[in-house]
């Protein structure tokens, strides 16, 4: 008898209530008559758990059949959200389940708002890392996410008189059971200790790495399902654990207390996610996370390897790693230990294996922001991987030192450890020498990376060096958040737009068609009147849903420039009380994003954006034609509901800063028209819609570059010479929006007049301003505005995650698709 | 910890019979050790096939041995098991004993006095000389044939 073969599950609305009705009494204990809607929603989440878990194992045998290469995405973040719906469209099961659920005289919405977001990432990386999951599983690529499972995510954001406070999102204690504890695969991890010197039998030095203290990895898999439900790869969480539940020596001598002590010190390495911009402070536990992740993860990884192989020389023809930034950067010294330390492997050909395994994008631009680890906390947490960088080092920089005889400025440019008061470690340089592919995120970004991050690097291996656009997954960003719209084009131009996103390019024939218009604004119509009764239910504020809706929303970061925002707003309130310049349909500016706790200028301009909200508001003089709204806690399925009703969105970075954005491809995706400088994937989206189509303002990256390297740029002088530009700088100066707490906002008068304005706040604010009169006129053109609107969404083929992970799969990668 | 003991000639076989060495019983552990290379035992079998884990200070306290013997003996070490062999991997402790499968296996060759090409080791000591001043040793290149059992010699 074959004990695998067991009956398919069903996927009619009959076996989903059953298996439903099964589980709520065999899985939770409960009669349906004392069901409660959290009980419902469990229930359903195992029942689709089965399938998925039967799709994973069918799966599995495929690959295993095929002896697939395979593909593993490291990541500190993965920012997947809620799972129910996603899984549910996916699995092409939602109208049988809501058919299921109805019979019952239960709403599948009302089941689903019980799930809680997995805010398991800050913004854009983890959203990356969470889309392109999607894509590899609906692609059929045996590509498989790993990660941390913190315990708490993200923080969440609640908003006090206009001031950000942080609250614990302990997200797993209202998780449902779409996670699978492995506990037979945990894994442990040494760490700390010291180098002790000696010979080996040879009379070779060989250093030992002793005195470690362990802690265990337990993996905990997240079924990840692609579209159609043909392949179901995992995502692989790793909770720290103690090694035993208690340090048995210091329990023995009688200290419970320390011995409970020690349990929870080894349960904090999985505790937390860090925010961003406080990851680069030096923070011993940061670094002892980023190396749990990559040492359970390549644990795993070869495990699984050796299973079916015998030797490391065939590793990287079926086995790739990409590093997601920096963070994992360690799997290079990692990687290096195993082979030569564990295996015995001389250095060369580990070495070659190394590069040819892994392979590492670059997600900033911001110098401040690549990660550096102090010389000294890197050999107190990791000794032997110190040994081992400083081997790579000195290697390397022979090698530069033949290439280019007496340039000793390159070798210290180049260097792994960066001179100083404090020697760092420089992960960028690791990750960049240990790969075979370095990849930037938007064609832009790309260029910079060559240019102007790592030139030298890029003189070096010119051919490592590649630009992969990022993308977003159409499942999550239109098919599941905009339903309405979604049908729509399915009406128009068929389903296929689901898994090849350029099918929507047969939208511009609809594009001006008065009928086709009128249904796509009425669409739009009912997503802002959704979304303004989210904003009512959040902040007790009633909008306009026939006011234009600009949004704002993504990590609240200076070079994101809400300030700019705020500015322009400050600028049309005053256009309207001192210059009597009344528009003719009133705006609703809308924000959402978090600030890092610990970055006290975000959390400023979280503030300004609620009391210039406040000073409006109050001001009987707007007569309700300009509302600013705060959406407090942003998150995916917070963005799931603002995305979808957007008209106008806001990415206007400072040229030269953001790396990519995605957000600006889902909105695109969803009808918005952007307003945007020339910066990430910017550019591209100008390429894909056209200029008609977009709104594009402000200095060029090389402008701004030019004018930072000439000490050309004034603030004062834009202060000076305009009047619009001053009456907004004085007013942060005379506390009119701060009347109770004078003196509030004067910061951003020096900040900007005399510091030197880092992020070109003035120098963009005019053409910015110029640019929202251009749009507020188009606006005003409903069957203009519709069309343009239209093919924005007809045009962002370029931008799904599919054509990401298709060009990862084929040039960094060598991976096959397993049908 | 109960450590049995056994003298055959020179040779004195000690198989620790719990399954764990970590920081509760390294102490002890050494100084039954320590007690017997004192007592004159120069020749040491440790015998580690019960033993399902050890942690660093379970091998502190048998380089420390090691230590003792040096330049009057030697130790070998014998039934080790994966997991216990990936932790002496991990430290790199593996290129500092001569290990055999069995205890029958070690005794031959440690009779036999022969360090290099014993029966039982089939380990090939040419290894790489280079010595980094940086990483010294990373470019060892020792070839396990004899610790095949734990799927090393790649």
């Amino acid at each position: 008898m074959d004990y695998n073969a067991l009956e398919p599950l069903g996927n009619d609305p009959n076996s989903l209530r059953e298996s439903l009705l099964k589980h709520l009494r065999y899985s939770l204990g409960k009669e349906f008559d004392n069901k409660t809607i959290r009980d419902i929603y469990l229930a359903l989440t195992l029942s689709l758990r089965d399938r998925l878990l039967e799709k994973l194992l069918e799966t599995e045998a495929r690959y295993q059949a095929a002896d697939a290469k395979r593909l593993y995405y490291l990541s500190m973040e993965f920012l997947i959200g809620r799972s129910l719906g996603s899984n549910l469209t996916n699995l092409d099961i939602f109208e049988a389940c809501r058919t299921a659920l109805m019979d019952m005289g239960i709403d599948l919405e009302d089941v689903r708002e019980q799930e809680t977001d997995a805010a398991l990432g800050n913004g854009g990386l983890g959203r990356l890392a969470a889309c392109f999951l999607d894509s590899l599983a609906t692609l059929d690529y045996p590509g498989f996410g790993y990660g941390i499972h913190y315990e708490y995510g993200l923080f969440r954001q609640e908003i006090d008189n206009g001031y950000q406070k942080e609250k614990p999102d302990h997200w797993l204690s209202k998780a449902g059971p779409f996670q699978i504890e492995r506990t037979d695969e945990s894994c442990i991890i040494p760490l700390y200790g010291r180098i002790e010197h000696g010979l080996d039998l040879n009379g070779n030095y060989n250093p030992m790495w002793m005195d470690w203290r362990v802690i265990l990895g337990v993996p905990h898999d997240i079924p990840i399902v692609g579209y159609g439900a043909k392949t179901v790869n995992y995502l692989r969480l790793y909770a720290a654990k103690p090694s035993s539940d208690f340090d048995i020596q210091i329990f023995n001598a009688g200290d419970y207390f320390r011995a409970v002590e020690q349990k929870i010190k080894s349960e904090t390495v999985s505790k937390i996610l860090y925010p961003s911009d406080t990851v680069n402070t030096g923070k011993e536990l940061r670094l002892v996370q980023e190396y749990f992740l990559v040492a359970c993860s390549l644990k795993d990884i070869i495990r699984r390897y050796l299973k079916t192989h015998q030797g490391f020389d065939g590793f990287p023809d079926k086995v790739n790693i990409q590093m997601n930034d920096t963070h994992p950067a360690l799997a290079v010294a990692e990687l290096m230990r195993i082979l030569v330390d564990e295996n015995s492997m001389e250095w060369e050909p580990a070495w070659n294996i190394t590069q040819k395994t892994l392979a590492y994008t670059n997600h900033t631009l911001l110098s401040e922001a690549l990660e550096k680890w102090p010389v000294g906390l890197l050999e107190h947490v990791l000794p032997r991987h110190l040994q081992i960088i400083y081997e790579i080092n000195h290697r390397f920089l022979g090698e530069i030192a033949a290439l280019w005889p007496g340039d000793t400025d390159r070798l210290a440019r180049m260097s792994l450890i960066e001179e100083g008061a404090e020697k760092q470690v420089r992960m960028a340089h690791l990750a960049i020498i240990g790969s075979h592919s370095v990849n930037g995120v938007s064609a832009l970004h790309t260029e910079l990376i060559k240019t102007s991050l790592v030139p030298d690097f890029f003189a070096r291996w010119p051919e490592r060096f590649n630009n992969k656009t990022n993308g977003i997954t159409q499942r999550r960003w239109l098919l599941k958040s905009n339903p309405l719209l979604a049908d729509l084009l399915n009406e128009a131009v068929g389903s296929e737009w689901i898994t090849d996103l350029y099918r929507l390019r047969g939208l511009e024939s609809f594009a001006s068609d008065p009928a086709f218009q009128e249904r796509f604004r009425k669409i739009k119509q009912a997503n802002k009147e959704h979304l303004g009764k989210i904003i009512y239910q959040t902040t007790r504020l009633k909008i306009n849903p026939d006011s234009l809706f600009d949004i704002h929303a993504k990590r609240i970061h200076e070079y994101k420039r809400q300030l700019l925002n705020v500015m322009h707003i400050i600028h049309e309130y005053f256009r309207i009380i001192e210059d009597g310049n009344e528009p003719a349909v009133p705006k609703t500016y809308i924000f959402a994003g978090k600030a890092a706790p610990g970055y006290w200028a975000a959390k400023q301009i979280i503030k300004l954006i609620h009391n210039v909200g406040d000073v409006i508001h109050r001001d009987k003089r707007v007569k309700d034609k300009l509302k600013v709204v705060f959406i407090p806690d942003y998150r995916v399925s917070l963005a799931e509901k603002i995305i979808p009703a957007a008209e106008v969105s806001e990415q206007i970075s400072t040229a030269g800063t953001e790396a990519s954005g995605t957000g600006n491809m889902k909105f695109a995706l969803n009808g918005a028209l952007t307003i945007g400088t020339l910066d990430g994937a910017n550019v591209e989206m100008l390429e894909e819609v056209g200029e008609d189509n977009i709104y594009i303002f402000g200095l060029k990256t090389c402008e701004v570059q030019k004018m930072k390297m000439d000490g050309t740029y004034r603030p004062l002088d834009y202060y000076h010479e305009h009047d619009s530009i001053r009456r907004v700088m004085d007013a942060f100066w005379d506390n009119r929006f701060c009347l109770h707490e004078p003196g509030l906002f004067r910061w951003l008068y020096h900040h900007i007049l005399e510091k030197g304005d880092y992020y070109f706040h003035l120098a963009d604010f005019l053409s910015y301003s110029q640019m929202h009169e251009t749009i507020y006129a188009d606006y005003l053109q409903i069957p203009v505005w519709n069309r343009k609107s239209i093919l924005n969404v007809a045009r962002m083929g370029k931008f799904s995650s599919d054509r990401s992970i298709t060009e990862y799969a084929r040039e960094i990668w060598g991976l096959t698709q397993v049908h | 910890m109960k450590i049995e003991a056994e003298k055959i000639d020179d040779i004195l076989v000690l198989t620790p019979c719990d399954p764990v060495i970590d920081a509760s019983s390294a102490a002890d552990f050494k100084g039954q050790l320590v007690t017997w290379i004192q007592e004159d035992n120069t020749r040491i079998l440790l015998d580690l096939s019960f033993i399902e884990f050890i942690d660093s200070s379970g091998l502190g306290a048998i380089i420390s041995l090691l230590k003792l013997v040096a330049g009057k003996g030697d130790i070998s070490l014998c039934g080790i098991r994966e997991q216990v062999m990936s932790l002496f991997k991990l430290t790199r402790m593996d290129r500092i004993f001569r290990f055999y499968i069995s205890s029958t296996e070690a005794l031959e060759a440690m009779k036999a006095g022969d360090k290099w090409q014993g029966a039982g080791d089939r380990r090939q000591g040419a290894g790489d000389r280079r010595q980094s001043s940086r990483e010294q040793g990373a470019g060892d290149r020792r070839q396990d044939a004899g610790d095949r059992r734990h799927g090393a010699g790649n």
